[in-house]
């Protein structure tokens, strides 16, 4: 049956074709006729192509898992990179106020706020030291804007204050320790400690 | 749309992606070496200018103790012995960490005129002036830091 279909359709084409022998010769007919038919039977009737619609859904939905993944992955990378830099200034922001202590010779406080999640600079005697970048008191509010990844889950210096003698040497209440101590523990994870005896400043991340 | 085009079109997007990727991470790279050569460079200018601060103070010939390339040991004018010591590229003030991962560390002494001493020294009562270089490397760069001292208590020979 479909063969037979098939032929019909294939004569009505030939016989569409064949309305053309006005503008040919006699002798010319019959190449076109054969012309036409080859051509009617090389080409398929009734098949196009492309996609079909399974073929689509499934490769928008590889994409869209794939851009997940990559989305996903990039924002976490992002978060890290973020708190990774807040934590970097901070370490510098004591650092600073080390370098200022020696520098001046005169004695800075570095004091945290674990309550109000903040830490800032003061000269002894408790006036605020200027940030050099904003020229405002040095204060910086932790949990906000750039600092927004990371808060202070602790402290180690009694009253969170660390003193940095006139020759830059830290201080706890008023005297030297010994070894390594932590200042601050970052979101539980990242500490900032400070050397007895020297001042290093050490960033550790576990 | 053919198998041919979406694949040219996904194999286009790839090799864009790509190309904005390597990008963001040579910008992550550069803020990471960026970052931690200033933390390097910090601690190397605050290591060095402490001990020429207590080198420049020593209260007198007499009181060099120790005079080595990787380490010295003396005594201030507030009566405080001090000793630096170089440990595996870390370099320790009186036993306690001043400067870590250091790449290269050493003191050099000379006398009035000016001529370096051979190691070891056999009169410490001849140095007039010392020299120390500390330097960081922080991936393919270093930070280097040098200082001349010249103890304010020594009297011109």
């Amino acid at each position: 049956m479909k063969q037979a279909a098939a032929q019909i359709r294939m004569i009505r084409k030939v016989t569409d074709c064949s309305n053309l022998k006005g503008r040919m010769n006699r002798l010319s007919l019959k190449k076109t006729l054969f012309d036409c038919v080859h051509k009617t039977i090389a080409t398929p009737l009734s098949r196009q192509s492309g996609f079909t619609l399974i073929e689509t859904v499934i490769t928008i939905t590889i994409l869209g898992i794939l851009s997940i993944v990559v989305v996903s992955n990039f924002e976490s990378s992002s978060a890290e990179l973020q708190k990774d830099a807040s934590i970097r200034k901070i370490a510098s922001d004591l650092r600073y106020a080390r370098d200022m202590a020696m520098t001046s010779g005169t004695g800075v406080s570095f004091v945290v706020d674990q309550a109000n999640n903040s830490y800032s600079i003061l000269w002894d005697g408790g006036a605020y030291m200027k940030n050099p970048v904003t020229g405002s008191n040095f204060v910086v509010e932790l949990g906000k804007r750039e600092f927004s990844a990371v808060s202070i889950t602790a402290t180690g210096f009694s009253g969170g204050i660390l003193n940095f003698s006139p020759s830059g040497l830290p201080t706890d209440n008023g005297s030297g320790f010994a070894g390594q101590r932590t200042l601050l523990t970052i979101n539980n994870k990242s500490t900032i400690s400070v050397v007895g005896g020297t001042g290093l400043v050490r960033v550790l991340t576990n | 749309m053919t198998l041919i085009e979406l694949v040219i079109v996904m194999v286009i997007t790839g090799i864009l992606a790509g190309f904005v990727g390597k990008v963001i991470y040579y910008q992550i790279n550069t803020y990471d070496i960026v970052s931690r050569r200033k933390q390097g460079s910090q601690n190397v200018r605050f290591a060095g200018a402490l001990m020429a601060r207590e080198i420049r103070a020593i209260s007198s010939p007499d009181n060099i103790f120790q005079a080595m390339s990787d380490s010295m040991r003396f005594k201030v004018l507030s009566g405080e012995e001090i000793s630096y010591q170089l440990i595996s590229n870390n370099l320790y003030r009186n036993g306690e960490l001043l400067a870590e991962n250091l790449s290269n560390f050493s003191f050099a002494y000379f006398d009035n005129e000016g001529a370096p001493f051979e190691l070891p020294i056999d009169d410490f009562t001849r140095i007039q002036r010392i020299d120390f270089g500390l330097e960081t490397k922080v991936g393919s760069q270093t930070s280097q830091s040098k200082f001349r001292v010249l103890p304010r208590n020594f009297r011109s020979l």
